[in-house]
C-alpha cells in the first residue's frame, strides 16, 4: 500500500472541494465526504487495500437537520484505519449501499435503516434487523425519541 | 423440493437467535440468521446516562467476557480526554484482561465439545473455570460482572495473596490443558466432526467481515493487542496464533492456544508489575471530542465510536460488536452444508446473541 500522506494527496487531486481531511487524537485519518462523490470514493478506498469494513454509525444531528454517517474500514495487512463521513437529510436521507464493494455492510445499513429512518440505495434487504416486525413508534437511535429513564 | 425450517430460537444449540434454513433433503441451501431476541437498546440507554453509570451496562453486553467489554468503553473514554492509566494499571488491567479472555473460552470449549458429541467435556471447563472466577473475585469482588475498570485506572489494588494464587492457578492449567488437547482435540468423533466442516479462506473471511479467532483460524493475523496496542500488551513479549486450515477445527485449537498464551501473558504480567498509583485524577468536565476505539476481547475486536459533546452524558455511542460481525458474515458459509454440521459450524464462531443484539 502506498504511504498515507501521499493516498491523500491523491484523494484531494481526484476529489477537489468535495473531500475534506481532518486530524485525529488516535492516529486515525477522517475523511469528510460531500454526499454525491461517496461511493465513487468507497470503490478509490476498496482498490486502494481497504479490504474490511468494521462498522458504520449514524449520528442525529436535529440543530443541522441532518444525519451523519461514519465507516470505518480498516486494511487488514497494513494495519490502517481510516474513517468516511458523509452526511444526508434527516427526512427522507438516502445513502448508496457500499454492499458491492464491502458485503457486510448489509446489517450495519439495514440497523441504520430502522434505528434512523435512512434509505440505502442498492441494499435489497431494507427490513428489520434488530426491531419488532410490528413495531411502529419512530426511530429509536433519533435524538427526539425519548426514554423515560430513572423514574 | 426446498422445506423451510426454523432452528432457534429454543434449541439447545442455538442461543437465542434463529435461524430461518431453506432445505432440501439434509443439505442447506440458504441461511438467514434473524437477531434481535435479545435486543436492550444499549447504545440508546448510554446516550441517558453519565460516563460512569455506562460501564455496568457495557459489561452487560456480554456476561462471559465483561473485562474486555468494558475496556472498550473505558479506552475510549480515555482517548478523548487524553489521559494514559499508570503502568501499574496498565498492567493489572492486561491480567484481569486475559483472565476474562481465557474464562470467555474456556466456557466455549465446554458448549463446543458437545456440539462435536463429546459430553464429558461439558464439565470439565466449567468446573475449571470456578478457579479464574474466584481469581477475579478476589480482584474485584465480583464473579461475573465487576465494573473494575474505570476511565483513569482500575478501581482497587491487586489484594495480598492474588499473586501466589495466580501463579498456582496459571500452572495447574498449564498441565490441563494438554488434558484439553489429548481428550478433545485428539479425539476421533471429534476430528470427524470438526475436520474440513465449514471451510473459509482467507480472502472470504477478510470479505465478510469476520473477526477474532473465527479470523484468524483462517489464517488472517489481525489481533487488536498487536496493530493497536493498548495497555501493557506493548511491553509484554507474545504472538497472535493463527492457523491455516480456515475449517471449524482451526477455529477451534486458535482458542484452545489462545489461552495457553494468555497464561504466559498473565504470568509476565505478574511478573513485570511495578509499583505505583493505580488511578488517574480525570477532569471534572469531559471534553468534546470523537474517537474509535478498538480492544480485543474475547470473540473479536470490539469497536466503540464515542461522540462528546462536552455534558455529562455520551451523545452517541455505537458498539460494534464481534458477534455481530462474525454472525453476519456465517450466513454467506452456509450454503450447500450439512444441517447436522450447521451447530458445529455456529459454534466455532463463538457466537454469542447478547453481543450480537445489543
Amino acid at each position: 500500500m502506498q504511504n498515507l500522506k501521499t493516498m491523500m494527496e491523491n484523494l484531494k487531486v481526484k476529489f477537489e472541494d468535495s473531500i475534506t481531511f481532518e486530524n485525529s487524537n488516535d492516529g486515525r485519518i477522517i475523511v469528510l465526504i460531500e454526499l454525491n462523490r461517496f461511493s465513487e470514493l468507497i470503490l478509490v478506498l476498496a482498490s486502494l487495500n481497504f479490504d474490511q469494513l468494521v462498522s458504520i454509525t449514524g449520528i442525529d444531528y436535529p440543530s443541522e437537520k441532518s444525519i451523519v454517517c461514519a465507516y470505518h474500514l480498516v486494511s487488514t495487512s497494513g494495519k490502517k484505519l481510516i474513517e468516511v463521513k458523509t452526511s444526508t437529510k434527516r427526512n427522507d436521507g438516502v445513502i448508496p449501499s457500499v454492499m458491492n464493494s464491502y458485503p457486510n455492510a448489509d446489517w450495519f445499513e439495514r440497523e441504520i435503516h430502522e434505528m434512523f429512518g435512512l434509505n440505502f440505495e442498492g441494499n435489497p434487504n431494507m427490513g428489520r434487523l434488530l426491531l419488532p416486525e410490528d413495531w411502529n413508534q419512530g426511530f429509536p437511535l433519533r435524538k427526539d425519541f425519548k426514554l423515560h429513564v430513572g423514574d | 423440493m426446498v422445506f423451510k425450517l426454523h432452528w432457534g430460537p429454543q434449541h439447545p444449540a442455538s442461543g437465542h437467535l434463529r435461524f430461518v434454513l431453506d432445505v432440501e433433503g439434509d443439505l442447506i441451501e440458504k441461511a438467514t440468521p434473524e437477531i434481535g431476541y435479545t435486543h436492550r437498546g444499549i447504545e440508546k440507554l448510554i446516550e441517558n446516562r453519565n460516563y460512569l453509570q455506562s460501564i455496568p451496562l457495557m459489561e452487560r453486553l456480554n456476561n462471559l467476557d465483561s473485562f474486555n467489554l468494558s475496556l472498550g468503553l473505558t479506552r475510549a473514554v480515555e482517548q478523548i480526554i487524553g489521559t494514559v492509566p499508570p503502568t501499574r494499571a496498565r498492567f493489572i488491567r492486561t491480567i484481569a484482561g486475559e483472565l476474562g479472555r481465557i474464562m470467555s473460552h474456556l466456557y466455549w470449549l465446554s458448549i463446543f465439545g458437545v456440539v462435536a458429541g463429546l459430553f464429558t467435556i461439558i464439565m470439565w471447563p466449567i468446573a475449571d473455570r470456578e478457579l479464574l472466577l474466584d481469581l477475579a473475585e478476589m480482584l474485584t469482588g465480583s464473579r461475573v460482572t465487576y465494573t473494575y475498570f474505570i476511565p483513569g485506572g482500575v478501581l482497587y489494588d491487586i489484594p495480598s495473596g492474588f499473586r501466589e494464587r495466580a501463579f498456582e492457578t496459571i500452572e495447574y492449567f498449564e498441565k490441563r490443558l494438554e488434558d484439553y488437547r489429548d481428550f478433545v482435540f485428539e479425539n476421533k468423533v471429534y476430528l470427524v466432526r470438526t475436520k474440513n466442516v465449514g471451510i473459509i479462506n482467507p480472502l472470504d473471511a477478510v470479505k465478510f467481515g469476520l473477526t477474532g479467532p473465527s479470523l484468524r483460524g483462517s489464517g488472517v493475523e489481525v489481533d487488536m493487542r498487536k496493530d493497536d496496542p493498548y495497555d501493557a500488551y506493548e511491553e509484554i513479549d507474545f504472538k497472535v496464533i493463527t492457523e491455516k486450515g480456515g475449517d471449524s477445527y482451526s477455529r477451534a485449537f486458535v482458542r484452545l492456544m489462545e489461552i495457553k498464551e494468555s497464561l504466559n501473558i498473565v504470568r509476565q504480567a505478574l511478573e513485570m508489575l511495578p509499583d505505583g498509583a493505580i488511578r488517574n485524577r480525570l477532569p471534572f468536565k469531559m471534553p468534546k471530542g470523537e474517537v474509535y476505539s478498538r480492544v480485543e476481547s474475547a470473540r473479536g475486536e470490539l469497536g466503540v465510536y464515542l461522540v462528546s459533546d462536552g455534558k455529562e452524558k455520551p451523545y452517541r455511542v455505537k458498539i460494534s460488536s464481534p458477534s455481530f460481525r462474525n454472525l453476519s458474515a456465517l450466513q454467506h458459509f452456509l450454503r450447500g452444508i450439512y444441517t447436522a454440521d450447521l451447530p458445529v459450524i455456529y459454534h466455532s464462531m463463538d457466537i454469542w446473541a447478547l453481543d450480537a443484539d445489543r
